[in-house]
């Protein structure tokens, strides 16, 4: 907050600075009217940007006030438009003229800002809407230009005529009529950005108030510009702050959701460690009736028992696979580079009992080297492997697989291709889920959490992993991409 | 008479499966079971003149946890000389180095398949209670 009130500190200095300026050059030798003009031209461009990026952040959403703003957009859009139209013109009717109507549509906007709030009108402008809004500044804009000889006489051998001065003064009225309830509403609800809506009607009230008193050039003409250009880069302060809100507010967001994401972690790790003591307790007391009492059991009882020890196993090694997944997403594990063979040959070695037992035969093409996390990476293809593995079709004599490498763009693409019993179509997604399976539920061990643990390694490596193709009855072929950064050739 | 094994465990059922452990494997160390860390310390401290060879530890427990054990023992001379393991069913990396770095002499997880575990007390027994040299 104390940056923006630095901010207002330094306009308020500049623009001392400069009545100090124009009162100097008044007196000066220059070509005062060309610098006039220059200047004149630079702050109504600032201004008129200003008014309508804020028109638009006001659309987006992006300003949240607990106001209907519809009018207050709709009014500084075609308010911005118009001025920067009369930021260009010549000096002339137009140029008046454009001046005066920017003015009023802006006033406008504000006035009617009141009944809408305090009838609670629901208003609501469309995308649409404001391309329609901006298309009707434009044709005014031009049409006012274009026809510049039949408009009202808005200036007379450079004095402003009636019309044209009763008109800022009607522009200055609304301007504080707005003012007045935006400081009702202000007395109700602090917030800072009404406060800066408060000053900015003020001060384009004022300005448009004190154009009765002033002539073209002159001081007094220069010091309600100033006014209303104060009023505009006001404007650009609220543009800042909320900037500067919304980033605060991303921050705290994305902070929470860290938080978040940890004490789930953690509380998946509580829950399935506390979770495993009394299965631990099942099976082992189930074992203990077994061994103690067998000879007491006729088959039935002891097939009841069996089946109480496996439900536990299989429930137990569920809970280890949610503590696994648990741990993926911590960062703790440091990433390094190493080729990928070597994973694969420790793998292989590590499987070797159920790849012999299986007949399968393996083939492993020379894999790039990446960066990895490795303790991870070698889970990754032991689950795929194992997945092979327990998924061959014993019908066909010998069980193939074969792990290739392709490269596409900057992304490695490693796929498991074996000729097992495949996959249907309509599962290939639904196998990444935790504790899901492609097939019935009775024929495979394992807790179904091998491929969610993999897609979750893959993605912690910004990579994704993906069913390539599968065919039931002939094989399937599971690929992940992972990114090349960080290779040696 | 051998020295006493002091267990100090919460859970009731792992006691019991430890106890058991001992009986199969014919260990003829008596058990002395306590629930917490705190208690272990009372139990040394009003019975001086027993002589403890080995204290099973779990980690997870109320009132003073194994970690906490494990930090006062190093204070307590007397205590700090009888060889520790650590017996839980926590294989966090964290833990582990924690309980090493606090003086344990060994850590163990508990497995879930029950003569697992009883070969783990039997393993125990036989470097801890068997073969190791304790002052």
């Amino acid at each position: 907050m104390t940056h923006n009130i630095y901010r207002i500190y330094a306009l308020l200095l500049i623009s001392i600075l400069f009545i100090f300026g124009m009162i100097m050059l008044e007196d000066s030798q220059f070509d005062v009217i060309w610098v006039n003009e220059h200047i004149h031209i630079l702050l109504e461009s600032i201004g008129a940007f200003s008014i309508i990026l804020v028109s638009l952040l006001l659309f987006s959403d992006q300003i949240r006030l607990n106001y209907n703003c519809s009018s207050i957009i709709t009014g500084l859009l075609l308010m911005g438009i118009l001025d920067l139209f009369h930021g260009v013109d010549k000096l002339g009717q137009s140029f008046v003229f454009l001046h005066n109507m920017a003015g009023l549509f802006g006033s406008l906007g504000f006035l009617f800002f009141i009944p809408i709030n305090i009838y609670k009108r629901d208003l609501k402008l469309t995308k649409k809407s404001i391309f329609i809004i901006m298309l009707l500044g434009v044709a005014i804009g031009t049409s006012t230009i274009l026809f510049n000889q039949s408009l009202p006489l808005m200036v007379e051998n450079g004095i402003f005529t009636d019309f044209s001065l009763w008109l800022n003064e009607i522009t200055g009225a609304f301007f504080l009529a707005g003012c007045f309830y935006l400081t009702y509403i202000y007395t109700k609800e602090p917030d800072v950005i009404i406060f800066l809506l408060i000053i900015t009607t003020l001060l384009l009230g004022t300005s448009s108030l004190t154009f009765y008193y002033s002539e073209i050039w002159c001081t007094s003409w220069w010091i309600w510009h100033l006014l209303r250009f104060l009023g505009n880069l006001l404007l650009i302060v609220f543009i800042f702050i909320f900037a500067e809100e919304r980033r605060k507010l991303v921050f705290a967001q994305n902070t929470e959701i860290k938080e978040i994401n940890n004490k789930l972690n953690n509380y998946t790790y509580t829950i399935s460690h506390d979770l495993k003591e009394p299965i631990r307790s099942i099976r082992t007391f189930s074992e203990f009736i077994l061994e103690d009492y067998e000879d007491k059991f006729d088959e039935t009882g002891a097939d009841y028992f069996n089946r109480i020890i496996s439900a536990s196993n299989k429930m137990a090694e569920m809970i280890d696979d949610l503590l696994l997944l648990s741990k993926i997403g911590k960062n703790d594990v440091e990433f390094e580079e190493i080729p990928l063979n070597s994973i694969t040959d420790e793998v292989l070695t590590t499987l070797e009992l159920a790849i012999n037992e299986a007949h399968a035969h393996i083939e492993c093409e020379n894999l790039p080297t990446i960066s990895c996390q490795i303790t991870w990476m070698k889970l990754v293809f032991t689950n795929l492997i194992s997945n092979c593995i327990k998924y061959r079709d014993e019908e066909k004599p010998e069980l193939h697989i074969s792990i290739t490498c392709q490269r596409i763009g900057n992304n490695y693409e490693i796929s498991i291709k074996d000729n097992g019993i495949g996959i249907d179509e309509d599962q290939h997604d639904k196998i990444f889920g935790l504790f899901r399976r492609a097939y019935s539920k009775k024929d495979k061990s394992g807790s179904g959490a091998g491929l969610a643990i993999v897609r979750d390694i893959i993605k912690q490596h910004n990579g994704d992993v993906y069913v390539k193709e599968s065919t039931p009855g002939k094989g399937t072929t599971i690929s992940f991409i992972i990114p090349m950064g960080g290779i040696k050739k | 008479v051998k020295d006493i094994v002091l267990l100090v465990e919460d859970n009731d059922d792992d006691v019991l499966v430890i106890k058991r452990g001992f009986s199969k494997g014919k260990i003829a160390n008596p058990i002395h079971r306590v629930i917490n860390g705190k208690e272990a310390f009372d139990f040394i401290d009003e019975n001086p003149g027993e002589k403890i060879d080995l204290i099973l530890l779990d980690l997870n427990m109320e009132v003073m946890n194994g970690f906490d054990f494990l930090h006062k023992r190093k204070e307590i001379e007397k205590v700090s000389r009888i060889p520790v393991v650590v017996l839980t069913s926590s294989h966090r990396d964290e833990d582990i180095e924690l309980a090493y770095s606090l003086g344990a002499n060994a850590y163990v997880e508990k497995p879930i398949n029950p003569k697992e575990f009883i070969n783990v007390i039997l393993s125990i027994e036989e470097f801890w209670l068997v073969l190791a040299k304790k002052p």
